[in-house]
């Protein structure tokens, strides 16, 4: 039993555990677009330059970004997990997330130049 | 006898038929699940435009603040890239859409004018930052 909780895909059907290290891959991806949002949103605090209001977007990207670090293990975790029982990888729903997180990062990107008039 | 049909498609009644239209339908509803790898490796094709996008916005910040000129040109050549970067990332889920599709459709992968669309932006963007940087070096 102690085995089983510490080796939960030992105990799944054979080729079970991330071949081909498809998750693991998608895992890393993931952690890079996480990086991507967090310098983006570094600079955007960077041109802040101290004022409260106006370093928002780049604090909530910050925080985005650490967000997304910790649901991407999470979902690289469930994926192994799915995939090792035959089933389909659950949906992403990240991804619409994602994208629209992207977009409002350009917008703030371009409020912010306008506003700091660099 | 061609009776009821109890597959997954038939429930959806209206025409199966038509393939037209498939936005209507909710993404899991369409077709069934195609191979995982194909499902992560559609997901990782997302998240590289989604870092190209983000990789445009910041080079949009840096042009801004670092590429010598008049200001107005820089502004301008910064706000096209950043707005590139903007829309890069609502068309990549778009596309990443698409492919999620197609997949379970088993039909063929959409064609996608991204990548040829982002290198000549890219290319025109890199040259007019070079232009303003060379005549700046030239004049003073």
């Amino acid at each position: 039993m102690l085995t089983g909780r510490l080796l939960p895909h030992r105990r799944r059907k054979e080729p079970a555990v991330d071949v081909g290290l498809q998750a693991e891959r998608t895992a890393m991806a993931w952690q890079r677009t996480a990086l991507g949002v967090g310098g983006v949103s570094a600079l955007l605090l960077h041109l802040a330059a101290g004022n409260l209001p106006v370093a928002v977007p780049g604090l909530a990207g910050l925080s985005a970004a650490l967000l997304l670090l910790v649901l991407s293990e999470q979902r690289y975790v469930r994926i192994v997990n799915k995939v090792g029982a035959g089933e389909p990888p659950p949906a992403p729903g990240l991804v619409r997330l994602i994208a629209a997180g992207a977009v409002v990062l350009a917008v703030s990107a371009l409020a912010l130049l306008l506003l700091t008039d660099a | 006898m061609r009776g009821i049909h109890l597959t997954d498609g038939d429930i959806v009644t209206s025409s199966p038929r038509r393939p037209a239209r498939p936005g209507k339908t909710p993404l899991h509803e369409v077709g069934e699940h195609p191979d995982y790898r194909f499902t992560l490796a559609n997901e990782r094709t997302f998240l590289a435009w989604v870092r190209t996008a983000l990789a445009l916005m910041a080079a949009g910040v840096a042009v801004v603040q670092f590429v010598p000129g008049p200001t107005a040109i820089r502004h301008g050549l910064g706000f096209v890239l950043i707005s590139l970067g903007g829309a890069l990332s609502a068309v990549s889920y778009t596309h990443w859409e698409r492919n999620e599709r197609a997949m379970r459709l088993g039909e063929q992968l959409p064609y996608s004018p991204m990548p040829r669309l982002v290198a000549a932006m890219l290319a025109l963007g890199a040259l007019a930052a070079l232009v303003l940087t060379v005549v700046d070096l030239v004049e003073t």
